[in-house]
């Protein structure tokens, strides 16, 4: 063995060493003077900044020191999450600094899926991808690339790079989040996201005309169904609101919910309603109302009658509803829409249904609010979404103090020509059947203009499926078209996991043709974790951490908030920004001839990151000076603001009646950080209705909501204008087929959802093999981008994601005092049950009929036959025959989700049991709660 | 303006707490509080029978007491009450000899696997001294914890007690806790609130 | 430690080697001057020796090469969960990186009158530039030495060394050591791993 001596033996081989060292300096270089004295005594440097561990986005103050983060917390300037910081914020600095991340340009080796990559240099990388990239476009024309900017924000970088180069098809993590459950608002309101009034503080202006923090709750009912703030915490504000206006103001919070959640176990009522049913179960309630709603009792009062005149279309919607109540329904034999049909469907008893319709109708404020889980990822969840949206508007609930806001119209604008939405009008020819034709590249899109002409938010579900098939466009100017993708780009999504079954995705991804090349020519990921869909990749990019780079919040407040999420750090290791992303990819498909990229919209235009969020935030608040309070009784009414707060609060504006804007001074990246990194304008409600002096009454002010007539809309314009779109197609989509519907409805309509054996007589069939409903839901981690991180796998949840681990070994420090700092990087034993893993929750009742005690092995299989293995936790907290998993917890498949990977062979993975054929019909949205199963012990 | 000493304590308002354990993670975030160890915690319960369930969240840490068994019962002095009422280890002091952890009623100690020596909240007395918050009170999700002087009747944790009623967790055991729960039920809690 | 001319150039050379080695993937020309060198260190007759020379033969020296440098990239640089990490933070720190370990390094830099390049972007603690860093101190005293250089200057020099020795290398480069040995059975890999160790031996 070496020791010392014999070392010194090999001072003759040292000259040898020296021919294969390398002279000089390459690491170090000399510090200069200057530099030495601020380098030795750095103090702590505190940026604000907008988190991004979920899409929450919340407004954090992070400490930094030596050029190091080492602190994180709530930004208290912050209106919407107030100075609050979840767990899964307060460890991001576990993913900043892991070892594990992604640290420079990789590119692949061997096939697709072994893992196998070779260290690259961004110039090769980028260079590898250009060239692919330009003989994609040259061969099949640029909309066969797909541009998929993933799970969380700051994607306009991506997206202007992608419209430019010329296709349409240019998504993000949206497509697969919770499309149905967006639907009514959308049609109704021109909005998606319906909250209650809980964001606290709101800046209110007062009647001396100065603006106040006002911190009082004005809410006195909040229903909150298949939505689990407390956990998902995608809008911060809901969790400390909802218990706050329980507190301070008597508000009676209910929770519907298969499961019982953690906001479930904090409500007054915990409704367990049979999964699949909440269409049921606002129907019921609609037509309770319709029929018991008296004007004269002030019990009774359910209906505010007022909001006649701030819509249109609601005759016709209520003959369509009421057109049900004669039909019988052939599952149950009753009528449709009655309480004991509701009760028979939903499993909720008939008394509870009539006590909880009463309750909303005569309590006031109110606000009905559906989320993610469901009606999000059911296949009919549209239903819902519009009985849950106009539930809220004719009790007059909406955009009331204490009531139901649509926060996707109240939220501030950002983006403007950055985003470079523009390039798709340039026009292209096409041959199409021996004709050459001209349109806008968006007429491209391959699902708008393909198999899913409703599909708003694009689909993402069936990707796999246009992988292999490739595209057909059946309406638009391009109708007959037909092209394949032949590039797939995924930026910090993990479509391979996420987006429906990974099986159907790895099929499409590893797919060869007859020579033996990929089908799909190039993938790439662009990522600062290696997740799933960075296995199968071609080239693998560093993107900087949200730390580490530069743009704007994306939230759902109740009234203009935007803030800045500025670079903290420097980008570690090889990583880059968007920015610079954008532009050497620019650069190099510039170079490599494609005309359709100028240097002046990339590198010639935007030289920092600053430069690019600057124009983002050009259009910035973009909404309008309305309802009570005025938030500007000094600028016009009904005109869009557009400006600093101060700038519009000191009058400082220019008024153009024209476009019927008053324009302050934009708001500049410079003005955020003197601002604690915050813009807020002033909140106000009834913002769609104005005040007529001459009649003394409140009349439609026509500019909010979003809609085409500016008024609540029950008879759907939307649809309406897509039809016309359709019917001069070559025939209608699929979806719409498979609902045997020829024309979209003008109105309210009903159908049932997939896989549900108590709701469509198509499964009943199942119901006897298959005795579980399988849902899914949040754990305290994001979704499947952080599981990685050891901190947030000490936080159970709900029964889902509980310390169950077998025993496994990992590298972690380990104490060992002989050490100078204490510890000691060696591979540590982690006992049973100190790790959260992903499991499947249950009742105790069925658990016992297979009996089942908490942390037994099971195996879960769908009448796909798939399966996966879990362990169970067994509870009250379920409806009996119903089961539960978290999403994005087991079943984990890359190396870089650290001591999580090693849990993946008995952890469920609940992608494996989704139906990847059961795509939502209008929008495609893959169907993750509608399942069932079968169990048994191993 | 109070003259007299200040006494730090804390109300958990566990009618807000939503089980986020928000307070658990930024207590490791600033405190390097090693893997096997907490500072900071959350009790989570289930009780009761389907469909009338509820899973109770009891937000857990050192309470500071005012007659801190951990004090008395430590041989080398290493454990002691600084001047605002805050409990601290002396971490050169300390020997590891675990009699403190085995002694606390609320386990709210542990034994720092690397250095070695009985470790526990401090609540962030590195942070109150300037002026700041406990992490665990500025980033909590529910807004659920108060902290401050208890000496200063017109401070926001005074006037929360005043307006709500409190309790301390095993209070037969005269160890005089400053860290006040409400709502939290404790006569129903196994072993009310101890270990 | 002596002030032997003779050591103190093989020590520089020494750290040089390794520093260049664990910076970059090394090209199949270098491999090949340094399969001779390592391959020096033991006696002929040793196990690990014997294992090397069958495993070129058994290959022929060019796919040899080859495969040692896809087990270069398997070790240092796999995507995701690396199977050697070359940063002190991993080993001394919290498991991260940056952390307070590496802002310690950076201070015996700076004491030196050294700053990494890619200061905040790339940690200061990888081993390949804490061993240039070594590089640059033995090759300072060497320097003052054959000058006749003032005493205090060496003395100065040399007890940065020492102190970068004991509170950094020997922290963790026998533990890296380890690693790698835990990692391959490669028995290239394996005599570099017992070469760095007794580089750092007191």
């Amino acid at each position: 063995m070496m020791n010392r001596r014999s070392f010194l033996k090999w001072t003759g081989a040292g000259a040898a060493a020296a021919t294969l060292g390398t002279a000089g300096l390459f690491q170090l270089r000399p510090v200069n003077a200057d530099e030495l004295e601020s380098l030795k005594n750095q103090g702590i440097d505190i940026k604000y900044t907008a988190d991004v561990m979920c899409p929450s986005e919340c407004g954090l103050e992070m400490w930094v020191k030596d050029g190091r983060l080492t602190k994180i917390y709530g930004n208290k300037a912050v209106p919407f999450n107030d100075g609050t910081c979840c767990a899964k914020g307060a460890s991001g600095i576990q993913l900043v600094y892991s070892p594990d991340r992604i640290k420079y340009p990789m590119i692949r080796e061997g096939e697709r899926g072994e893992g196998k990559f070779r260290k690259a240099t961004w110039d090769e990388a980028i260079d590898y991808i250009g060239k692919k990239l330009t003989k994609i476009k040259k061969e099949h024309g640029a909309e066969s690339v797909i541009m998929d900017a993933g799970d969380v924000t700051d994607r306009d970088q991506y997206w202007r790079l992608f419209f430019a180069f010329g296709t349409p098809n240019v998504f993000e993590h949206g497509s697969i989040c919770d499309t149905p459950r967006r639907h009514g608002p959308k049609l109704m309101l021109g909005g998606k996201r319906i909250e209650p009034d809980l964001m606290r503080p709101v800046l209110v202006r007062q009647p001396d005309g100065s603006l106040k923090k006002d911190m009082t709750y004005k809410n006195k009912l909040i229903i909150y169904v298949g939505w689990n703030p407390f956990v998902a915490t995608r809008i911060n504000y809901e969790s400390r609101g909802t218990l706050a206006a329980k507190v301070d103001n008597g508000c009676k919070i209910v929770v519907v919910d298969p499961s019982l959640t953690n906001t479930a176990s904090q409500a007054d009522l915990w409704l367990p309603i049979r999964p699949g049913t909440d269409g049921e179960l606002f129907a019921g309630m609609l037509r309770y109302i319709l029929e018991n709603d008296n004007p004269n009792s002030l019990d009774r009062r359910y209906i505010d009658w007022g909001f006649k005149k701030y819509s249109e279309g609601w005759d016709e919607y209520l003959d369509a509803f009421k057109s049900w109540w004669t039909k019988t329904d052939p599952m149950t034999n009753l009528p449709y829409f009655s309480v004991e049909w509701t009760a028979v469907r939903t499993g909720i008893s008939k008394e509870q249904i009539i006590e909880l319709s009463h309750m909303f109708g005569s309590t006031k404020p109110a606000a009905l609010v559906c989320g993610m889980q469901s009606p999000g990822h059911h296949y009919n969840g549209y239903v819902a979404s519009i009985l849950m949206t106009t539930l809220n508007v004719i009790t007059g609930n909406f955009d009331v103090p204490g009531g139901a806001i649509d926060t996707e119209i109240t939220k501030s604008d950002k983006g403007g020509s950055a985003t470079g939405k523009d390039f798709k009008k340039k026009k292209v020819k096409r041959t199409v059947n021996g004709t050459e034709v001209e349109g806008e590249i968006e007429k491209l899109h391959m699902d708008s203009y393909g198999d899913w002409p409703v599909a708003w938010d694009d689909v993402i579900g069936d990707f796999p499926k246009l992988f292999k098939e490739g595209v057909s466009l059946k309406y638009g100017n391009f109708k007959g078209y037909k092209y394949p993708i032949k590039a797939y780009i995924q930026r910090t999504g993990n479509a391979v996991l996420t987006g429906s079954a990974p099986y159907r995705w790895i099929e499409a991804i590893t797919a060869k043709d007859s020579s033996g090349e990929y089908k799909l020519p190039l993938m790439v990921t662009v990522d600062t974790l290696y997740l799933e869909s960075a296995v199968y990749s071609d080239v693998i990019l560093p993107e900087a951490s949200y730390a580490e780079r530069m743009s704007l919040s994306d939230i759902y407040p109740s009234h203009p908030v935007l803030y800045l999420r500025d670079q903290v750090i420097k980008p570690l290791h090889e990583s880059k920004t968007p920015t610079d992303i954008m532009n050497l990819l620019a650069k190099k498909l510039y170079d490599l001839g494609d005309k359709d990229i100028q240097p002046n919209d990339f590198w010639g235009k935007y030289k920092s990151q600053e430069d690019f969020v600057n124009e983002m935030l050009k259009p910035a608040p973009g909404r309008y000076n309305v309802g009570q309070p005025l938030p500007y009784p000094k600028l016009p009414e009904g005109y869009k603001l557009i400006g600093t707060p101060d700038s519009l609060e000191s009058g400082q504006v220019t008024i153009d009646n024209e476009k019927k804007e008053a324009k302050g001074v934009p708001v500049t990246v410079e003005w955020l950080r003197k601002n604690k990194g915050v813009a807020v304008w002033p909140m106000s409600w009834y913002r769609y209705r104005k005040s007529d002096a001459t009649n003394g009454e409140y009349v439609a002010n026509k500019v909010f909501p979003n809609t085409k007539s500016k008024l609540v809309e029950f008879k759907f314009s939307m649809y309406a204008d897509l039809d016309k779109k359709i019917q001069e197609g070559l025939g209608v989509s699929s979806g719409m087929k498979e609902l045997g519907w020829e024309h979209l409805p003008s109105t309210f309509y009903w159908f049932e959802t997939n896989w549900n054996p108590n709701t469509n007589p198509k499964y009943k069939k199942y119901a006897n093999e298959y005795p579980f409903q399988l849902i899914v839901g949040r754990v305290h981690q994001a979704m499947s981008g952080t599981q990685m991180i050891p901190w947030l796998a000490q936080t159970p949840c709900e029964g889902i994601y509980m310390p169950l681990n077998n025993a496994f070994e990992h590298e972690i420090l380990d104490a060992n005092p002989a050490k100078k700092e204490g510890f000691e990087l060696k591979v540590k034993k982690f006992k049973a049950n100190t790790w959260c893993v992903g499991t499947l929750l249950m009742h105790s009742q069925d658990a016992a009929k297979l009996g089942l005690k908490t942390g037994d092995m099971i195996e879960i299989e769908n009448p796909l036959k798939r399966s996966v293995k879990s362990k169970v936790f067994v509870s009250e907290g379920i409806r009996p025959g119903v089961v539960k998993m978290g999403f994005g917890t087991g079943g984990r498949f890359s190396p870089g989700l650290g001591g999580t990977y090693k849990q993946k062979d008995y952890t469920p993975s609940h992608n494996m049991l989704v139906d990847p054929d059961s795509l939502s019909p209008l929008m495609g949205m893959p169907t993750y709660a509608d399942m069932i199963v079968k169990i048994k012990k191993l | 303006m109070p003259t007299e000493k200040k006494r730090y304590g804390m109300v958990i308002d566990t009618r807000k707490c939503v089980g986020c354990m928000s307070c658990t993670i930024s207590c490791k975030m600033e405190n390097g509080v090693p893997f096997d160890g907490f500072r900071a915690w959350v009790d989570m319960t289930e009780r009761g029978d389907f469909p009338r369930v509820k899973r109770n969240f009891i937000p857990k840490l050192c309470n500071h007491c005012e007659n801190a068994p951990c004090v008395t019962v430590c041989p080398v002095k290493a454990s002691y009450v600084d001047n605002d009422g805050i409990v601290l280890v002396d971490q050169k002091r300390c020997i590891g000899c675990g009699y403190c952890i085995v002694d606390c009623p609320y386990s709210a100690r542990y034994l720092h696997e690397g250095l070695k020596v009985a470790d526990k909240c401090t609540f962030c007395v590195h942070r109150v001294k300037t002026g700041l918050e406990p992490a665990c009170v500025h980033n909590c999700m529910g807004k659920a914890r108060i902290f401050g002087d208890l000496n200063d009747p017109l401070s926001e944790i005074s006037q929360y007690m005043t307006k709500n009623g409190v309790q301390t967790l095993r209070p037969d055991l005269g160890t005089n806790p400053n860290v006040f729960y409400i709502d939290a039920d404790i006569n129903k809690l196994p072993n009310k609130g101890g270990k | 430690m002596d002030l032997s001319i003779q050591d103190l150039k093989a020590q520089t050379n020494f750290y040089n080697f390794f520093s260049t080695f664990f910076r970059e993937k090394p090209s199949d020309e270098w491999l090949k001057f340094a399969l001779e060198l390592v391959t020096s260190w033991d006696e002929t007759s040793s196990p690990l020796n014997q294992q090397l020379l069958e495993n070129v033969q058994k290959s022929g020296l060019d796919n040899y090469l080859n495969s040692l440098t896809q087990e270069y990239e398997r070790l240092f640089f796999a995507p995701g969960h690396v199977p050697v990490n070359l940063y002190e933070s991993v080993y001394c720190g919290s498991g991260l990186l940056m952390q307070e370990t590496t802002i310690n390094v950076r201070q015996h830099y700076l004491r030196a009158g050294l700053v990494v390049k890619s200061l905040y972007s790339i940690p200061d603690d990888h081993v390949s530039t804490e061993l240039e860093f070594m590089q640059f101190l033995s090759q300072r005293i060497l320097e003052l030495v054959q000058q006749d250089g003032v005493e205090e200057d060496i003395k100065e020099i040399m007890v940065w060394r020492s102190e970068f020795i004991s509170e950094h290398l020997q922290q963790w480069i026998p533990t890296l050591a380890e690693t790698m040995r835990a990692n391959s059975t490669e028995p290239f890999f394996l005599l570099i791993s017992i070469g760095l160790e007794s580089l750092v031996e007191e």
